[in-house]
């Protein structure tokens, strides 16, 4: 079982679990702005527990994950299209779960995927003693994964986390620079 | 500082607005993304071009996919739609895990020419 449908399998299964914790209760789910930036991490958890798992009990062989990423990208390719095309359409993607829910569940989804990959390129330095896969592994690290707690936590301004969040990714952006570039 | 007190000194004519430093740094700082993940992908086209490694074409598009692309898009939408904000990062990060698994696919697979892994 492998490609995109087991990924699609998984995805699912990981957004099914995440979402069917029960938080805060109905209550919480109907209204996404009672529930705080950390609950939401607590209720993601378990998706996000299912979904590495999966990634590391996949990760036998290169090829078998190669087909895995293969259907992350599409399916995600595939979602991302849609939300922007309801978003488009003037509309908000949920109407059957909380909106700001969905929205963590996918941020945390990234940062997990984010953190398999960047470990991926860190055991790959260490393997071929590979100085350009340490920087593409720090810069994906900076690029996706360490922004997570500014996006999910609310702590100060939005506009102080957004920025915190994009000077981290333009390190990320200069370490993958380095990495192509003089590494 | 309202209230019955009559302020002791005239209120300077230009106030530094921290939130407003913030939110043009902030402007300022995503310009430097899209520009820098541009910068990126011109690299990596060009490194593909020289040694035909297919995997640094993917390397360059998932990167694009992971920075500059989601900027856009949430600029894009959260000026031009109505969309909540939630469902504006909501395409961005769906954005970004398409390019986590180009980049996934780009370590695994490598393709011909130099070597990926």
């Amino acid at each position: 079982m492998t490609g995109p449908g087991s990924l699609s399998v998984l995805a699912v299964a990981s957004l099914v679990s995440g979402l069917a914790v029960p938080g805060p209760g109905p209550v919480g789910l109907a209204d996404p702005a009672s529930i705080p930036g950390l609950a939401n991490v607590g209720l993601v958890g378990a998706g996000v527990a299912v979904l590495g798992l999966s990634v590391v009990g996949l990760a036998v062989d290169a090829d078998r994950l190669a087909s895995v990423a293969d259907g992350l990208a599409a399916l995600a390719g595939l979602l991302a299209v849609a939300v922007t095309w309801v978003a488009l359409r003037g509309g908000s993607v949920p109407t059957v779960v909380a909106e700001g829910l969905v929205s963590s569940v996918v941020a945390v989804v990234t940062g997990a995927v984010g953190a398999v990959v960047a470990y991926q390129g860190y055991r790959g330095y260490r393997r071929n003693a590979s100085r350009p896969m340490l920087f593409i592994a720090l810069g994906v690290a900076l690029l996706v994964v360490l922004p997570l707690p500014f996006a999910l936590i609310e702590v100060g301004g939005a506009a102080e986390r957004a920025l915190a969040g994009t000077l981290l990714r333009i390190a990320g952006l200069l370490a993958v620079l380095y990495a192509l570039t003089g590494a | 500082m309202t209230g019955s007190f009559p302020l002791p000194f005239p209120l300077p004519l230009l106030q530094l607005d921290v939130g407003r430093i913030v939110v043009v740094l902030l402007f300022l700082s995503l310009l430097l993304a899209v520009a820098l993940s541009a910068v990126v992908a011109v690299r990596g086209v060009r490194g593909y071009r020289r040694t035909g490694d297919r995997a640094l074409l993917f390397l360059a598009v998932g990167i694009v996919l992971l920075s500059g692309a989601p900027v856009t898009l949430n600029l894009a939408l959260s000026t031009a739609t109505g969309a909540g904000e939630a469902t504006v990062t909501t395409a961005a990060n769906l954005t970004r895990l398409a390019g986590l698994g180009v980049i996934i696919r780009a370590i695994y697979r490598p393709g011909t020419g130099g070597g990926g892994r």
